[in-house]
């Protein structure tokens, strides 16, 4: 059903493709060496992703499916040098402006001053390229048709959600996941609170 | 015994094609090879990713950008992490001349697209067969739909396809297992269809072969929706599942991979084939196979390419080519249309399973008197789903608890579908050999000169159109469609340049699919058809196959060939 699906789903569903996703596709390859990140750094993104996807109530926030560890390894190995720039130093900002307005640091805030702060960067993001939280443009930015870049939160948010969902964690206790369903049923009843498939 | 490089018939290529050849062949008691270029694949063994769970895939299906030659390991995991049977235009080994934009997908292993097929079976009807008659297009096909029908019968048990019997003149039914289900949304869209069109358009589900039921050595299929990597219940049909191991169980079958066929060779003397050179694609050595008939099933282009390099001192165009037909009429479906929408007021409905399959609305348009603007018509395939946790449209979300809590419970239903489309003959699309470039191997490699036409680019306002008009008179939401254009090679149909007729000056094929320039020479894969009905093409090629093997084998024991 792949390419059946890439016609009939594709349009409405995602919206546009996973920043990395075409990597290959596009023949791009680079030459990477460069150590990016520092522990701290993974730390930190834990929080910013646990931020963005805290638990609730039967679910487990994104910091348990290491979501640091996870963005850190798609950054180094799926991003061009560009995306890589726009990413790390996006975090900079975070760290730094973070600081300055909170008199401490992000890793030491409590989750409400953290979400206060992170919510109008994701206003931002969302005005800052259109089928924003898809991105996969050639030049790192935007989709085909826009030249403005993409906003390092677009990413972080793409990778949080990507990392979660599909780790063991977020496919099978925040969400629902069979592996071998053996029937399919079209029509069953679905009540509110019902937990999504992680697959379909 | 006859030396070890002599066989009753040489088959090239192992795909849907080739597969039935070889278990047709055999079981009729022929000692057979069966000759592919690419490496082997193990069915169960070799679907490595067949049963990995989401998190198991490091990149979570993304792909990598590291430097090939610096990140080794990177590139195998990169294997691993995305389809792992890839049909692909990109072949570095085996290059191609885009005269016009045309993908050429291959998949060069053994079962070949089979293994990586969309599965979707369905018969011709003589409103195809007739086609090209009617219209004054082309030549006629030689066969009826009265031909075919038994061969369609037997294939289809053989191979298992589910489907509904619908009634459906243009659409013929025929030995199915169970149908899948519809979801609830498909199920209120096809009665909303059949009353608002008054039965002349109709919504089905799709006939797949993917079996519903039971088969020797096989699994009914587990909803799994993981076809592409290769199914280990061997739950669809593919050479590996069903047509290799019928074949190897006559002791019968010789299977040789690694083996690019370089011509065929031909005896002027006798006007007949006496076998084949090949050259390993590992070691570059050459050897020849001999045999009594040869089966060419190497996937349109190829089979038509294989005939052109053979027998060239005789015909400078190539084995078959007398007709001055041989490498022409090249076609495609035509893709690229696609409509989607929302459908509201099923909040309290989820679904069970996830189908590998989808809907289908078969051609409507051309038949029952109506008379368009343009000849031939389409079809569309599709499916409604309930969207489901994460990779949704999130930009109207914010962060923070409330995200969670929405991306873990299933999002809006949806409906979308794309629409396939009949493509006609046309002398000058064509394959020819006017790149002065070899490939890998010195071999002739092809300019490929294919586009879309008048015909064509007029059905695709209908096509666009009426997508629209289905959701609409549906009741969905949010409905949009687009046609992001065609590029032909993108529906993987390709079909024509050796097409079946009834007069060897105007066609490549008799209506046994056997050359008319070499009697026990037979292609019976895409390349034969004269049309390009908008169904999906594979049902037909199995048909064919098994129609043609029947006949070279009795005629084999007659000794007409």
């Amino acid at each position: 059903m792949e390419r059946r699906e890439a016609l009939s789903k594709v349009a409405l569903l995602l919206g546009g493709t996973i920043i990395g996703a075409d990597a290959f596709a596009n023949g791009w390859f680079r030459n990477n060496t460069a150590n990016l990140f520092t522990a701290d750094d993974q730390k930190l993104l834990d929080e910013i992703g646990n931020t963005i996807l805290p638990p609730i109530p039967g679910s487990p926030g994104a910091k348990s499916a290491d979501i640091g560890a996870f963005m850190i390894m798609m950054v180094t190995n799926c991003y061009e040098d560009s995306q890589q720039k726009i990413f790390v130093d996006g975090l900079l900002k975070i760290k730094d402006d973070f600081k300055a307005k909170n008199a401490k640091t992000f890793l030491e805030a409590d989750h409400k001053s953290r979400l206060a702060f992170l919510q109008p960067l994701d206003e931002e993001q969302k005005k800052s390229a259109p089928n924003n939280g898809s991105g996969g443009s050639r030049r790192g930015g935007g989709n085909a048709d826009d030249d403005r870049p993409i906003h390092y939160f677009s990413l972080i948010k793409q990778l949080t959600l990507l990392g979660f969902f599909t780790s063991k964690v977020g496919a099978t206790e925040a969400l629902r996941y069979i592996e071998t369903p053996g029937a399919y049923h079209g029509c069953i009843p679905y009540k509110k609170g019902d937990k999504a498939w992680a697959t379909s | 015994m006859a030396d070890q490089n002599t066989f009753d018939a040489i088959v090239i290529g192992s795909g849907i094609t080739g597969g039935w050849a070889a278990k047709e062949l055999t079981e009729k008691g022929l000692r057979v090879i069966m000759l592919e270029r690419g490496r082997n694949i193990e069915h169960i063994k070799d679907y490595v990713t067949a049963t990995l769970n989401p998190w198991e895939f490091k990149f979570r299906g993304r792909r990598p950008t590291q430097s090939v030659a610096e990140m080794k390991e990177v590139k195998e995991a990169m294997a691993k992490e995305t389809k792992l049977f890839r049909v692909s235009s990109r072949m570095p080994d085996s290059p191609y001349t885009q005269v016009k934009s045309f993908l050429w997908n291959r998949s060069y292993n053994v079962g070949g697209k089979s293994l990586s097929w969309g599965r979707q079976s369905y018969r011709f009807s003589d409103f195809d067969f007739e086609a090209n008659a009617k219209d004054g297009w082309a030549v006629d096909w030689p066969i009826r739909y009265k031909d075919i029908a038994p061969w369609y019968d037997y294939v289809e048990k053989f191979a298992g396809i589910s489907g509904n019997k619908d009634g459906l003149m243009q659409l013929p039914d025929g030995q199915f297992m169970p149908p899948m289900e519809m979801n609830c949304v498909e199920i209120d869209m096809a009665a909303k269809i059949k009353s608002h069109y008054k039965g002349q358009r109709a919504m089905i589900i799709g006939r797949t072969a993917n079996i519903t039921q039971p088969l020797e050595g096989r699994t009914d299929c587990q909803y799994r929706d993981k076809c592409s990597s290769g199914c280990p219940f061997g739950s669809y049909f593919s050479t590996q599942s069903s047509t290799l191991p019928a074949a190897m169980k006559t002791g019968r079958l010789t299977l040789r991979p690694f083996s690019i066929v370089t011509k065929i060779i031909y005896d002027k003397n006798r006007k007949k084939a006496t076998g084949v050179e090949i050259i390993d694609a590992e070691t570059n050595k050459t050897y020849v196979y001999k045999s009594k008939i040869v089966f060419v099933c190497a996937s349109t282009i190829n089979s038509t390419s294989v005939l052109m390099n053979s027998a060239t001192d005789i015909w400078p165009d190539g084995l078959g080519s007398s007709s001055g037909e041989l490498g022409h009429n090249l076609m495609d479906h035509h893709l690229g249309i696609g409509v989607g929408g929302t459908a509201e007021g099923y909040d309290d409905k989820y679904f069970y399973g996830r189908r590998s399959n989808g809907i289908y609305i078969p051609r409507y348009r051309n038949l029952f008197g109506e008379k368009r603007d343009y000849i031939r018509g389409f079809g569309f395939q599709g499916n409604g789903t309930r969207e489901g946790s994460w990779n949704r449209n999130i930009a109207e979300y914010s962060i923070g608890e409330t995200l969670m809590e929405l991306l873990t419970e299933p999002g809006r239903w949806s409906f979308g579908m794309g629409a396939f489309g009949e493509m006609l003959p046309y002398h000058d699309n064509k394959i020819s050999f006017d790149t002065g470039v070899k490939d890998k191997w010195g071999m002739n490699t092809l300019a490929i000169d294919c586009e879309i036409k008048e015909n064509e680019k007029s059905m695709r306002k209908d096509m666009l159109q009426d997508s629209i008009e289905f959701l609409e008179i549906c009741g969905l939401k949010k409905v949009g469609g687009s046609d992001r254009g065609a590029i032909p090679g993108n529906g993987i149909h390709e079909t024509g340049t050796a097409r079946m007729g009834r007069d060897p000056k105007t066609s490549v094929l008799n209506a046994h699919n056997q050359l008319w320039d070499a009697k026990n020479v037979f292609v019976t894969d895409g390349a034969s058809f004269t049309s390009s009905p908008c169904q999906n093409p594979s049902l037909t090629f199995m048909a064919l196959t098994a129609r043609a093997a029947s006949f070279a084998a009795s005629e084999l024991k007659k000794q007409n060939i």
